[in-house]
């Protein structure tokens, strides 16, 4: 008797257990279409989705994703819920080697204006499976909302652009920052048309552009010769300079290729100044990752928000503290934090707990993922003489183990 | 009329049909749940999947400390799960297997005849048989009888103790009455009749009583259930018999419960005979390696009074005897030493004088003397001066047959061995022990129930005066009671001395083996008191 209820159970343990030997849901050659196809289905939601090697790029364009106050409409938010969660079902019933996720949400009035989520794929299975606490995965997730300064760069460009061909007083107070064609050229007979903008994120609210133009104009008389230099119709090329944070002129600055000396007529090789420069946003205009992004990435923006976080949150250092910025970096295989903390009552023992935060918190999130893929961490202080520190990977390990001191180490 | 063996199938399907739904369900949720892990997306389907072990494992914790408190708080504890049903076949006691209780085997087979014959019962116009009441000593098979009905008649058999029914709580017992004969019934469905056996009838069957402070009243509402059910199967077109079992007297038992309609059949198994014990013996002697040439008659003879039970034991201690002494088979010897063992407790010694022993050897070869020479009816089988329990010594006597009356030869010769003793230890050493004690307190209580209650005084009084109130009965009659006590005590006490004086040869002698064997085995006595030409006074009724 019991052998035979030991005999049907294991069969019907079997068939249960057949199951799970069924194939992902949701196959890595479909998990775009799926993501597409969830969203439409389920919440009716509109949604472009890109993938670049392992990270997931989901855009969904929302109009009014601000209010009126510039904070996120709460429809909107619901609309980004539904859409993180379809990405959740896919990415975790599927087959496919992804790794880092960004969900990017457009404000289709507001130009510029976008919502940024940005996390680890692991960390949606583990609190699925309470593996973390809902509150820890919430500190690993990127938030950002904010007003991509190259987006709503381009469009401050593509403005200003429109209103050197059609307004006359306008050109007067910039005419030269355009030069050739406004100081060469008869007034009205001028035209710029633009072929190329690129553009670089070079701070959270800071963008640099690269226009390329093709300028055609009718030289005053006195400038016939220049048509020889400049025909009509020649290429000219812009950088532009855009901080969104000055809000309302948010055109910091332009360079022309071209520049009068006072002698002759020169130029500058503005690619090459453009190329120089590094680009540190990871969004593009288009609203997908401009690259893979890597867990290392992931880690060290998450830190760097942690930083942030401690100093704010902790009782003891959040009176005493004033986090200033906060950026880090993962480069061959050494993270790098920068960052500038100020003290409300300065003291020499100020530099030991800044540091002995920044290091705990940063071993704590190494450990937590068990992330050993790095030689070591650089911490350095922005501020003037602040001081910079670097701890190879098995160093910080005994600190967090407190086998090393912050004294040791300051 | 359906079929036996479409009865079969509905009979299992109205037993069953609790576990039927059970696993229909269990099937149904089955499908269900692999219906709905397959609609599930791989992730929560491998997590569901990941968390059933220990989801089962929660449910059946969950489950099994329901179980627990229920039956514990709500069922009065998981002792109720004792009733055994097993189909006729399956007992597989034959009427072979009883021995010893003829009688009773007899009226038995009645029984089992009328069930295979009822339908004919039935056309005839008889009534069905209901209830069969076993009474009897326990140990003397009835049980093994009831088994033996239910094989014969290749019916089911469910069995319960009385005791089973009884419970704290008022209502458990009657509940347990109905299950029980809802299954009965069930089974009779299928087999055609079934029998219910309850052992230790007496703990439900008791006369009920009454009480205004309510006690006793779980007993009464079982037993008021068991004669409802025992009434209710005459209206039922299949056959039910309820045999019941007790060592009680009749009387014990509710009148209710015996009067005809529900246990309508009586049938008393009491203690075999010679030849039945001879039939035991043989049984049971068979079951382990023996001496063959023992008399078994003997060994019958030995065992008077003895119940089957008890000769299985005896048999049983024989061969752990046999086995402990390194004895391949079981002998006379064995089977001796197990029923002294089973009678009269361990052998004790106790650390005596010479003197004192010497004392206890004339005291015991007294009583033996007296008991071989003058008792009509018993016999000695063995005499010891090897302490067990209180006493120092002992003769083992028993009536060569069973007895149910003793008559007046047999009552004078019972005091004359009890002072035996005191005779022989006056006639040693002109003194005598306060070992007689128990001698005169058993000789004084038969002279006096002889002369108070049985009417054997000389003096012509007849009837029981112990009946009469004290202060009824005048003095003078007192006196004369008294005193034709007393004279059947001097008789008996002056028929003992002439007899140890003329035969004191032989208490000598018995004394001298005695004190070098310590015990003597009735082959020894008798071959003694051979050798002095004496036998025994037996004198078969």
């Amino acid at each position: 008797m019991t052998v035979r209820w030991l005999k049907l159970s294991l069969i019907l343990f079997l068939l249960i257990s057949a199951e799970a030997c069924d194939k992902p849901t949701y196959s890595k050659e479909k998990a775009t279409e799926s993501i597409i196809n969830l969203c439409k289905n389920e919440y009716h939601l509109d949604v472009s989705v890109k993938i670049i090697d392992s990270t997931l790029g989901v855009l969904i364009p929302i109009e009014g994703l601000v209010d009126q106050d510039l904070k996120l409409n709460r429809e909107a938010g619901e609309k980004i819920e539904d859409v993180a969660l379809s990405i959740h079902r896919v990415t975790m019933s599927s087959d496919s080697p992804l790794e880092i996720y960004t969900l990017v949400a457009k404000d289709t009035k507001s130009i510029g204006a976008e919502f940024v989520l940005t996390g680890n794929i692991y960390d949606v299975v583990r609190v699925r499976l309470l593996d973390i606490s809902r509150g820890e995965y919430h500190k690993r997730i990127l938030r950002d909302f904010r007003f991509n300064p190259a987006v709503a760069g381009e469009a401050k460009i593509q403005e200003l652009f429109a209103a050197l061909n059609n307004d006359a007083d306008f050109i007067q107070n910039i005419k030269l920052l355009f030069y050739p064609i406004y100081s060469i050229g008869k007034s009205g007979s001028q035209k710029i048309d633009m072929i190329e903008i690129l553009s670089k994120e070079i701070s959270p609210q800071e963008a640099l552009f690269y226009v390329k133009t093709r300028e055609f104009y009718d030289p005053m008389p006195e400038f016939e010769a220049y048509r020889a230099i400049f025909p009509p119709g020649f290429s000219n090329e812009y950088l532009m300079l855009i901080n969104m944070s000055m809000f309302a002129s948010p055109i910091k600055e332009i360079v022309p290729k071209y520049f009068y000396s006072g002698t002759e007529i020169r130029q500058r090789n503005l690619q090459e100044t453009f190329d120089q420069y590094r680009d540190q946003g990871y969004i593009g205009t288009d609203g997908f990752p401009k690259r893979k992004l890597a867990l290392d990435w992931f880690l060290s923006q998450q830190i760097a928000r942690r930083i942030k976080m401690l100093f704010a949150e902790d009782k003891k250092l959040s009176g005493r503290f004033v986090v200033n910025d906060s950026q880090g970096s993962s480069e061959n295989k050494v993270f790098r934090f920068r960052f500038s903390i100020s003290s409300n009552k300065p003291s020499t023992e100020d530099n030991q707990a800044i540091f002995s935060g920044i290091l705990k918190v940063a071993a704590m999130v190494f450990h937590r993922y068990s992330f050993e893929d790095f030689k070591g961490i650089e911490l350095s202080d922005e501020r003037p003489g602040g001081e910079k520190i670097y701890l190879s990977r098995d160093d910080l390990e005994k600190f967090r183990r407190n086998q090393i001191k912050i004294k040791d180490l300051i | 009329m359906a079929t036996l063996k479409t009865r079969r199938i509905q009979m299992y399907i109205m037993m069953h049909w609790l576990k039927i739904v059970i696993v229909f369900v269990i099937l149904l949720l089955l499908i269900l749940a692999i219906w709905g892990l397959s609609s599930l997306e791989s992730f929560y389907r491998h997590l569901t999947l990941a968390q059933m072990p220990i989801t089962l494992l929660l449910s059946g914790v969950h489950a099994g400390i329901f179980v627990f408190m229920y039956m514990i708080f709500l069922r009065g504890g998981f002792t109720r799960i004792k009733q055994t049903t097993i189909k006729g076949q399956n007992v597989n006691i034959h009427w072979n297997d009883v021995i010893g209780i003829d009688e009773a085997k007899e009226e038995a087979s009645e029984v089992v005849q009328l069930i295979k014959d009822r339908t004919r019962l039935l056309k005839i116009g008889g009534k069905i048989l209901r209830g069969l009441l076993m009474v009897g000593p326990p140990g003397c098979g009835k049980t093994y009888l009831a088994k033996a009905i239910a094989t014969e008649g290749d019916i089911p058999f469910i069995s319960m103790s009385g005791s089973e029914f009884t419970e704290i709580f008022v209502g458990v017992g009657a509940s347990r009455v109905r299950k029980l004969f809802k299954r009965a019934r069930t089974l009779a469905y299928g087999y055609g009749a079934c029998i219910v056996f309850i052992d230790e009838l007496d703990a439900i069957g008791r006369s009920r009583s009454f009480s205004f402070m309510g006690g006793g009243q779980e007993t009464n509402s079982t037993q008021n259930q068991l004669l409802v059910e025992m009434d209710g199967l005459q209206e039922k077109d299949f056959n039910v018999i309820v045999i019941g079992a007790t060592n009680a007297a009749e009387g014990v038992l509710d009148q209710a419960l015996l009067r005809p309609g529900r246990f309508d059949r009586k049938i008393y198994i009491d203690r075999p005979s010679l030849e039945g014990r001879e039939k035991v013996f043989e049984y049971y002697l068979k079951k382990v390696s023996y001496d063959k040439t023992m008399d078994i008659g003997r060994l019958a003879r030995k065992a008077v009074y003895k119940t089957p039970a008890e000769i299985d034991n005896i048999i049983k201690e024989a061969a752990l005897i046999a086995t402990r002494n390194k004895k391949d088979i079981v002998g006379n010897k064995e089977i001796s030493e197990a029923m002294e063992r089973i009678d009269m407790g361990l052998k004790h010694k106790k650390q005596l004088t010479k003197e004192e022993k010497e004392m206890v050897a004339f005291h015991e070869a007294g009583h033996l003397v007296v008991m071989f020479i003058l008792h009509p009816t018993d016999d000695v089988f063995k005499a010891s001066i090897i302490s067990r329990k209180e006493t120092l010594g002992a003769v083992y006597r028993q009536p060569r047959e069973e007895l149910y009356t003793r008559n007046k030869e047999a009552l004078l010769a019972d005091i004359k061995v009890s002072l035996g003793g005191y005779v022989s230890e006056k006639l040693h050493i002109g003194t005598t022990s306060n070992g007689v004690l128990a001698d005169f307190n058993s000789a004084m209580k038969i002279a006096h129930s002889m002369v108070w209650k049985v009417g054997m005084s000389g003096a012509g009084f007849v009837g029981d005066y112990s009946v009469i109130p004290e202060s009824q009965l005048s003095e003078s009659v007192k006196e004369k009671l008294n005193a034709e006590t007393q004279k059947i005590i001097a008789t008996c006490l002056k028929e003992v001395e002439d007899l140890l004086n003329k035969e004191w040869g032989i208490v000598q002698r018995f004394v001298k083996e005695l004190l070098a064997k310590d015990e003597l085995e009735y082959d020894e006595i008798e071959a003694i008191f051979k050798e002095y030409g004496k036998t025994h006074s037996y004198k078969p009724a």
